[in-house]
């Protein structure tokens, strides 16, 4: 995934996350976070861009 | 291993179960071996010289009053560091769970090699918890590719790659979630077997993302990669999702050559994206096995972010405890991305797991008129070391999390793969997935064995200068 900026800010979001997670973050690490979650967030559009039927289900147990 | 002894794990195995030369004079000869090379390669975390001894000396001995000998009699081997050695804790790469209590037990994989004659010679460097393509790893050190000591292994299974390319010992294990057995592979110009998803047992292995781990050998022969793939098939009831089916030997059939074999390059996203070289690496394969066809494995753009997001989110609940606790012991740029990968929405990661069904029965579509389909396994040669971004195709990329372009839309529905080396010049290796479908490993072996004989793919020990 290219690391191109999304519409998304997610300083906010990170920001409220971590204490609902259990998690400290150290102000430090909050621009590496933020990034990564916006390139998660870069795949993550392209999965619900995709028309996928209603009746596909994941695999509970994944077989090959 | 150098001097007298054969150096592949058929040939050591023949020669062991021939009493030419003793189990223990092999694995001394290894030993040594080690120690010249390690201190540069950095390969290795653990030797496990007493143990290896006690081994070789009990084999030794068993076939010295005639005890059978097993298909790998005598073969010194070595297991990344997240498969469990009994008496070891299981580190997988990182300062947090090297406090663990040591492993009770070897892992399946390791005990079934034994059983086969194998000698377990020591834990090998990875990349931490397996979140990682360089080979780099902040608390033991990175490892350097032998073939060029400046630049990266590749990872995660970086020492399993390094121990090859330098000699060290003639087969390794190593783990691929989502290329961490090819990429290695490819950087260090040796021969890695990603199974069918399901296929080999990842019972006393550290998990990373269980939906698309994989376990599976690393050798400088495909008859190595062949040998330990029999060794190791079989059911397990410690591993959840191990198949319930029988094993299905390839050694009988790896010298069935390519005949009747529909073979295809994969177009489209496979053909972009890459330095050029990664892509004269597969057309010098294509070529070699006469194929002039392509596939397209439409939407692999989609599994490949599909597989990058399950890997965000299962790893980061795999270790939400440890982020909570000691979020300060990890290497930093693993644990952001894990910390991102906890706060992705739930519905995203669900639409991931059901486009994963949606795209596997495509790509099978594909196998009703394809036997093996072949795609660069990297979208270069191996970076430099610390290198952090490389650019492909005219775009700036982060060299950590896009080493695995290629790999990850194959390894995300768990088709078996085998990576072979490919030498275009007189520079760094490169590899190419030979890929088929699933539970056809014996397919992809033999194209790679083909093209191991006819010397298109060779695996060189590096000279170390």
């Amino acid at each position: 995934m290219t690391q191109t900026a999304s519409a998304v800010e997610p300083e906010p979001y990170v920001a409220a996350a971590a204490p609902l997670l259990g998690i400290t973050l150290d102000e430090s690490w909050t621009a590496s976070v933020t990034a990564n979650l916006r390139v998660l967030a870069a795949a993550a559009a392209l999965l619900t861009d995709f028309p996928l039927p209603d009746a596909v289900e994941a695999a509970q147990r994944f077989e090959a | 291993m150098s001097g007298s002894l054969p150096t592949d794990a058929a040939s050591i195995a023949a020669a062991v179960a021939e009493r030419r030369c003793s189990a223990r004079s092999v694995v001394t000869e290894t030993l040594a071996g080690i120690a010249r090379a390690d201190r540069r390669v950095n390969a290795f975390t653990d030797v496990l010289a007493a143990r290896a001894l006690a081994r070789a000396d009990a084999l030794d001995a068993d076939l010295a009053q005639g005890a059978a000998a097993g298909p790998l009699a005598g073969v010194p081997f070595a297991v990344k560091n997240l498969i469990d050695v009994a008496e070891l804790p299981t580190r997988a790469g990182s300062k947090i769970n090297r406090e663990n209590p040591p492993a009770l037990r070897d892992g399946a994989l390791v005990r079934r090699l034994e059983a086969a004659g194998a000698i377990l010679l020591g834990a090998l460097n990875m990349g931490e918890y397996a979140y990682d393509f360089t080979g780099e790893n902040i608390h033991d050190g990175d490892a350097h590719n032998p073939h060029a000591l400046g630049h990266m292994t590749g990872g995660s299974s970086s020492g399993s790659g390094a121990a090859l390319a330098a000699g060290m010992v003639p087969l390794t294990l190593g783990s691929d979630t989502n290329g961490s057995i090819r990429v290695p592979a490819a950087f260090c110009g040796c021969f890695g077997l990603k199974p069918t998803y399901g296929r080999l047992s990842r019972a006393g292995s550290f998990p990373f993302v269980g939906s698309l781990d994989h376990l599976g050998p690393m050798a400088r022969s495909v008859i190595d990669l062949a040998l330990a793939y029999d060794a190791m098939q079989g059911p397990d009831p410690d591993d959840p999702v191990l198949a319930a089916r029988a094993p299905e030997p390839v050694m009988p059939v790896l010298d069935s050559g390519i005949d009747g074999l529909r073979i295809a390059v994969a177009g489209g996203y496979f053909a972009r994206g890459g330095d050029p070289d990664a892509f004269a690496a597969v057309g010098r394969v294509a070529e070699a096995l006469g194929t002039p066809h392509t596939v397209e494995l439409s939407e692999a753009h989609r599994a490949r972010a599909a597989a990058y997001l399950i890997t965000a989110a299962e790893g980061a609940t795999l270790h939400l405890d440890r982020l909570r606790s000691r979020p300060g012991d990890f290497d930093p740029a693993v644990r952001d991305r894990l910390i991102a990968g906890a706060m992705i929405p739930a519905p995203f990661v669900e639409r991931a797991q059901r486009f994963r069904r949606w795209y596997r029965d495509a790509v099978l579509d594909l196998f009703g008129g394809v036997d093996v389909i072949l795609a660069p396994a990297t979208p270069c040669r191996a970076p430099k070391g610390g290198q952090t971004h490389f650019t492909l195709d005219g775009v700036s990329l982060p060299v950590r999390a896009n080493i695995g372009v290629f790999t990850q839309p194959i390894s995300f529905i768990g088709l078996p793969v085998v990576a072979v080396p490919i030498w275009l010049d007189a520079g760094l290796p490169l590899g190419v997935q030979v890929i088929a479908a699933p539970w056809r490993e014996d397919l992809a072996l033999r194209v790679a064995h083909h093209l191991e004989r006819t010397g298109v793919s060779t695996a060189p020990i590096a000279e170390l200068t």
